[in-house]
């Protein structure tokens, strides 16, 4: 038995301890839900679910501010995005964009927020601070994934039904070139240093490799069935990308472009994510409605995190 | 006459080709079904893709190819309408499979958005689905799922044509046809 002055000690410290590992601010993966109409916080270091906020407009695609103090959620029913502050937990603001929201993305410098209309064929800049859009262009059909390159220059996005990807000069918000891809261009990964894209092709079970500069395509991977997204790991060596319809992840080594693992994980994978660490990947998988966490190194899944129903997690779901 | 009849046909082709994005909310489907019967005979019944009797909808089944990937089946429903589908994955010591639908009959056209449009026989999109058996001793559960987009490919669908209208007429027919099977399995 503890005395009442030791226990109320305890007590403290248990306290301290807490607030300690919450000011520490583990990395998350925020987890966009699209049946369930929520997005789940994925504490990363504890591989549980903290918490799950309620976002309406069936939440599709997830992009985080690089201080990891917002995070975006397009929200194709509400035709446009909500904003969730990682601190409160909660949505904070919502804002209409145009028809069908889909793919989202955030500069690296966390200025602007883009967002692609799925219908329009539109891509919109809006402004973090004002949540205002700053201008719309006009891309190839339903337009898809989206990343800005570190400098902040170029805008990249999948245009699906075109068999295209796009380089947007976000200054002029003006296409600068197009380059053809495989068969329904969905999700996109750019490396650390923005000269290589790789884009999932979901009709033509792919990835098309494309150097930046010139914007042409410098190599095809064949991958499984159905490829949704892709992530880079470990020092941009390895490139994994989730199958939708063979439940499985293809590991890609980025020197050789060859297969060097196939994964499985749950059913229907799609969003994929790199934690911070650069070596665990997160892959939400559509149909059980959960996380697999591979680790990269291995080539193996070591965890496996029961979230809400249809999580899709499409975009960069990972914060501070 | 017979010109123009043609060429309406090519244009309506050329914009179903044309007008394919899909739905932004991908729906799903899932039923389980215990039978009490060793999942080899439950098996026995499924496992032929070119065979899809044990389905009430389906009036007849005729096959390209096998029990091999790429394999396509056509069935035709008892109302005439058909529904192709491609076998995209199959594991015989699993007892499992899994399919597509590439294409499909219309069962009407509809006006809306001040367009003509078709609805398929199965309300759908992008339709993928897999059958697993999982022997559980003497018996067998029987696991049927399907991922799929609402038909109308565009923004504001009718009520014919929306995610509400394919998860109703998917769950009907994987209800119907589990009990179907474990009907004909447990004679």
């Amino acid at each position: 038995m503890l005395k009442p002055k030791a226990t109320a000690r305890t007590f403290v410290l248990i306290l301290i301890v807490l607030f300690a590992s919450l000011a520490s601010g583990a990395p998350f993966a925020y987890i966009s839900n699209q049946l369930a109409d929520t997005v789940s916080i994925i504490d990363t270091q504890s591989g549980t679910v903290v918490d799950t906020i309620a976002v309406s407009g069936k939440p599709a695609g997830v992009a985080v501010s690089p201080d990891g103090n917002k995070v975006y959620i397009s929200t194709p029913e509400a035709k446009g995005f909500a904003v969730i502050d990682t601190k409160q937990r909660k949505v904070t603001a919502t804002v209409k964009v145009s028809e069908g929201s889909l793919g989202i993305t955030v500069s690296p410098d966390g200025n602007q927020i883009y967002v692609a209309d799925w219908f329009n064929n539109t891509v919109s800049a809006i402004d973090s601070d004002s949540l205002r859009k700053a201008g719309t262009i006009n891309v190839g059909q339903s337009p898809s994934g989206m990343m800005v390159s570190p400098n902040n220059r170029w805008l990249y996005v999948a245009n699906r039904l075109d068999n295209s990807v796009s380089k947007i000069d976000t200054q002029k918000l003006a296409i600068v070139k197009t380059v053809r891809v495989g068969e329904h261009p969905f999700g996109l990964i750019l490396d650390t240093r923005g000269d290589r894209l790789y884009v999932a092709n979901v009709k033509s079970d792919d990835v098309t490799v494309i150097a930046t500069a010139t914007m042409t395509a410098v190599a095809t991977v064949k991958v499984n069935m159905l490829p949704y997204a892709a992530a880079l790991a470990m020092n941009d060596s390895r490139l994994l990308v989730t199958n939708q319809d063979d439940s499985s992840v293809s590991v890609i080594d980025t020197e050789t472009l060859k297969e060097i693992g196939l994964i499985p994980v749950g059913d229907k994978p799609e969003g994929i994510s790199t934690h911070p660490d650069d070596r665990h990947v997160y892959v939400a998988n559509w149909f059980d409605s959960t996380v697999s966490v591979i680790d990269a190194r291995n080539l193996r899944v070591i965890n496996t995190i029961k979230i809400g129903e249809g999580s899709r997690g499409f975009g960069q779901f990972f914060g501070k | 006459m017979k010109k123009s009849y043609l060429s309406i046909g090519l244009v309506s082709l050329l914009f179903m080709a044309v007008a394919h994005a899909h739905g932004p909310v991908r729906q799903k489907v899932e039923e389980q079904i215990t039978i009490n019967a060793p999942a080899q005979k439950v098996w026995g019944i499924i496992k032929d893709f070119g065979d899809m009797s044990w389905l009430p909808p389906v009036k007849s089944t005729s096959v390209k190819g096998g029990n091999t990937e790429g394999s396509t089946r056509v069935l035709t429903l008892q109302d005439g309408g058909t529904i192709t589908e491609e076998l995209k994955k199959y594991d015989e010591g699993k007892m499992s499979f899994a399919y597509k639908i590439t294409e499909m009959s219309s069962s009407k056209t509809i006006n809306h958005a001040g367009a003509d449009v078709q609805v398929p026989v199965l309300p759908v999109d992008n339709y993928a689905a897999s059958i697993d058996l999982e022997p559980k001793g003497e018996t067998t559960v029987v696991t049927w799922k399907a991922g799929f987009y609402r038909a109308y490919t565009n923004n504001n669908p009718p009520p014919e044509m929306n995610e509400e209208a394919a998860n109703s007429a998917v769950n009907a027919i994987f209800k119907a046809g589990l009990e179907n099977l474990k009907a004909l399995a447990e004679k």
